[in-house]
């Protein structure tokens, strides 16, 4: 690892980050595809450089590291399958909007403009008009009295 | 604590039930005090004091059970519960007002019943407990018991029928409660009375009560008579208080008055619920704003930033590195990142895929000089195919990353779903655009930095490297081949490979997915053309390839397919398949394996699909792509459990020598088997995602407008304005676009 790589690494997240953060999915599924780069990159100079580690045609002292380039090799693969699925998404989009535009969820940009309304609430509200105890005085009430939300409150000893 | 909270709920609670009007809520908030007090009496803790609270808790339940059937009768009976609506009962209710009387009695703490010497036991224990704060609980405890005398006689009051200022409109004679109906209230007031007479008869229950609640229980002795102590005492002035309270009602109700505006339990309910609605929405609003960019942004920071702040605070500085490793990586670095940054800045979609796959071709290069073949090899082959992919996907889409020559930052919606803010969104979001454009770079760059740093820190220390040590000299007498690479991919560590090759198949599947959902009203299409799959596909009696002959289409329109091109493909096609068989059977011992064997064929059949479309892909194998996908799968699996049947463990591999005629000694090794797998399930994803974008793009795109089942724009994007690029209209000329 020299510096040199260290910034190559860097700056293909750099680039991948940018273009992972905006709402084109082609963008987006590029953007990917560069931190994937970037991060073989860091996989493959985490160990040592030297000769192909096959046996037998060099010595085994001066080989490259084999096992981050077996998980090097693991990631390429798996950035492939990625890439494809991303594709197929983007596709799928093209098939619904002829775009790939990521637009923003509606209905969440709806709850979090003006809240949710929520039916409990609204049935709580209408108990708390309700008050099961009238003052001293003021005569019968019958109204009051078997209502059911104040039948359970007062169920049992 | 404890006792605090019994003290203020037996207050509380009686003073609540000196308000009721309905008898049975006077009732419940009595019990409400009840458990006040029985909760102070076990606060207290001594065994005493137990013995006491089990003691209240009988003759709770005794007379609290009675009073209530008693509300239940009058209720049935006159149809109200309400005290100023019961008239007087007259002598036919007799036995209901006995009851009445005596469950009042004891909820007071009247002597002879037993209410009366459970409050004394109580009363006993706090006096007992000592001085100093006890003192306050004392006299906590006798306020409550006065005001428990005082809606003790406001119950019998109303219950009785004395209280009534607009009585129903009923007989209490005609109504009168049978013998039976009144029978279980009786007994349960006898049980008050004889307990309260022959307190012993308790005793044995008390005390096991105790004994169950307190390690030093020391065992239950009630008495109708303690003597003239300072119990007695209380308790006179706790029932004398309470008829005071009682008699004096009037003046009591209109300081009582002034309780209805203390918050009860039902308002904080409500209020809980609200305010908990309403932090709900101000969370969601700011965790879940519905967009993509901000998810990711916020995932990407801070996973750049938390590490950061830890190699910066908490690693060692390991000084740095060298500047440049060697010469080589200089040229490499400087192709690998311009194209990088080409693919970030060009607005066509075309250029920006073929700047990424120059990206991975300078990725194989760094791959070769840092010694890694089958890296480059993989690299190279994957860059091939995802390329083509691209190619395939993005000839749908518009050609430039904007929208009408907007700027893609601006998020403008190609289709025009009814938002409810209308256009006043719009505004808002271009005098955004600017912050969120830097936004974008600032968590790009603590990513960048993140990066940056974890790299130099990992460069520092000389890392021991016993695990790849090993894995080199156990290459070859463990896993027996020389490709060190292969083996730690296929044997050391297979288990790894064989999750890696289901999540590639899981992907291809998802991809074929999501590429047909949309499309599979579009086979029943009635353009009669020939592309069917039983037409052109595996059903036909001959693998050979003919495209030029299958198809029905009008001779002229098939010159488009170029001769030369087409032959010269077929010819390159079956070498590099071969070459793909040769590197996943080479790879256990030099460069190559299963990965690069399928990619590899994977561009086989890309390089048949450029020369003759999706038909021509598919009269390459009677099998079905999934069918190729699966069975790698299943081999790889079935190669990994085999070993289980001779009772070694999973992925023990087997090796073999074998002498064929003709090719000598061939060694054959399990781990091959494995690999062939692989290879298999390569392959099968690279024909899965043929089969996903490969349809022809003009038969595609004419009849979408027109088909219902397709959610469509409203034809923003005239179709005609669609790039056809050269692939398409080359490879798929079967149709020209008119």
């Amino acid at each position: 690892m020299s510096v040199l790589l260290a910034f190559t690494a860097a700056t293909l997240f750099g680039i991948g980050t940018y273009l992972v953060l905006q709402r084109k999915l082609s963008r987006v599924i590029i953007g990917v595809g560069l931190m994937g780069h970037g991060a073989n990159v860091l996989l493959i100079t985490a160990g040592r450089r030297g000769r192909s580690p096959v046996l037998g045609s060099s010595d085994p002292d001066g080989f490259a590291d084999p096992l981050p380039q077996a998980l090097a090799l693991t990631a390429i693969v798996i950035s492939f399958g990625v890439t494809a699925l991303l594709l197929a998404l983007a596709y799928r989009s093209w098939l619904l909007t002829h775009d790939d535009e990521i637009a923003d969820d509606l209905e969440d940009r709806e709850v979090a403009r003006h809240g949710h309304s929520d039916a409990e609430l609204v049935d709580a509200a209408a108990v708390e008009h309700v008050d099961p105890e009238s003052g001293p005085g003021l005569g019968p009430d019958p109204g009051h009295i078997g209502d059911p939300a104040t039948d359970d409150a007062a169920g049992g000893p | 604590m404890v006792i605090t909270v019994g003290l203020v709920t037996l207050v509380a609670g009686g003073l609540r039930a000196l308000r009721q009007h309905d008898l049975k809520l006077l009732l419940a908030h009595g019990t409400v005090s009840q458990l006040g007090l029985l909760v102070t009496t076990f606060g207290i803790g001594t065994p005493a004091a137990v013995a006491a609270g089990s003691t209240l808790l009988l003759a709770h339940g005794a007379f609290k059970a009675a009073n209530f059937l008693v509300v239940g009768i009058l209720d049935h009976e006159l149809g109200t519960r309400d005290l100023r609506r019961i008239p007087a009962l007259g002598h036919a209710w007799t036995p209901t007002a006995v009851v009445t009387v005596v469950g009042a009695a004891s909820m007071a703490g009247v002597p002879l019943a037993f209410g009366f010497i459970a409050k004394e036991t109580v009363l006993q224990a706090v006096l007992d407990a000592g001085s100093g704060p006890w003192a306050v609980a004392l006299a906590g405890v006798v306020a409550g018991s006065a005001l428990t005398a005082a809606y003790s006689a406001r119950f019998a009051w109303g219950a009785l029928g004395r209280g009534a200022t607009a009585p129903v409109d009923l007989s209490p004679a005609a109504v009168r409660p049978s013998i039976g109906f009144v029978a279980p209230a009786a007994v349960l007031a006898a049980v008050t009375l004889v307990l309260g007479a022959v307190p012993r008869l308790a005793d044995g229950l008390l005390g096991a009560a105790e004994a169950s609640l307190h390690p030093d229980a020391q065992g239950v002795h009630l008495a109708l008579w303690h003597g003239l102590g300072p119990a007695l005492v209380l308790s006179a002035l706790a029932i004398g208080s309470g008829g005071f309270l009682f008699v004096h009602r009037r003046q009591v109700a209109r300081v009582l008055a002034a309780g209805r505006r203390v918050p009860d339990g039902g308002h904080a309910y409500v209020a809980t619920l609200r305010g908990l609605n309403v932090l709900a929405d101000r969370v969601t609003a700011v965790a879940q704003p519905g967009s993509l960019p901000v998810y990711a942004g916020v995932i990407l920071f801070t996973a750049a930033a938390l590490p950061l702040w830890a190699l910066t605070t908490g690693a060692s500085w390991p000084g740095w590195p060298e500047l440049v490793d060697t010469p080589a990586h200089l040229p490499v670095v400087v192709v690998l990142l311009g194209a990088a940054l080409a693919a970030a800045v060009v607005r066509r979609r075309f250029s920006s895929a073929l700047f990424l796959g120059v990206t991975g071709y300078a990725m194989a290069a760094l791959f070769v000089v840092q010694g890694a073949p089958d890296l480059a090899l993989t690299q190279v082959a994957i860059e091939t195919l995802s390329t083509v992919l691209f190619v395939l996907v993005l000839r749908r889409l518009p050609d430039l990353f904007g929208w009408a020559g907007h700027d893609a930052d601006a998020h403008a919606r190609p289709y025009h779903v009814p938002t409810p803010e209308g256009g006043v969104d719009e505004p808002h979001d271009s005098v955004m655009t600017g912050r969120r454009r830097a936004i974008r770079v600032a968590v790009a760059l603590s990513v960048a930095a993140s990066v940056f740093v974890l790299a130099l820190v990992m460069a520092g220390p000389d890392h021991p490297t016993t695990a790849s040590d090993e894995a080199v000299e156990r290459a070859e007498p463990d896993g027996n081949g020389r490709n060190v690479v292969n083996v730690v991919l296929v044997d050391f560590r297979g288990l790894d490979t064989l999750g890696e090759i289901t999540v590639l198949a899981s992907a291809a599947i998802g991809t074929v997915a999501l590429a047909r959902a949309g499309r599979r009203p579009s086979t029943s299409r009635p353009s009669g053309e020939a592309r069917s799959p039983g037409g052109a596909g595996p059903g036909r009696g001959s693998p050979a390839p003919s495209g030029v002959g299958g198809s029905r289409v009008a001779p002229a329109l098939r010159l488009g397919r170029l001769v030369t091109l087409d032959v010269s493909v077929r010819v390159v096609f079956a070498a590099v398949v071969v070459g793909s068989v040769y590197l996943l059977f080479a790879g256990h011992n030099q460069p190559g394996g299963g990965f690069v064997g399928g990619i590899l064929a994977g561009a086989a059949v890309a390089l048949r699909y450029v020369a003759g479309g999706i038909d021509d892909v598919r009269t390459l194998s009677r099998s079905r792509p999934w069918t190729v996908l699966g069975g790698g799968l299943v081999t790889s699996v079935g190669t990994a459990l085999a070993p289980l049947l001779v009772g070694d463990p999973v992925l023990s591999s087997a090796y073999a020598k074998v002498d064929l005629p003709l090719l000598g000694s061939v060694g054959l090794s399990s781990a091959a088997v494995f690999d062939i797998g692989v290879y298999l399930t390569v392959l099968g994803l690279a024909l899965m995602v043929f089969e996903s974008f490969g349809d022809d793009p003009v038969a595609d795109a004419v009849p979408d407008p027109i088909q219902p089942s397709v959610i469509d724009g409203p034809g923003s994007v005239p179709i005609g304005a669609e790039p056809v690029d050269a692939v398409g209209a080359t490879a798929l000329g079967q149709q020209a676009p008119s």
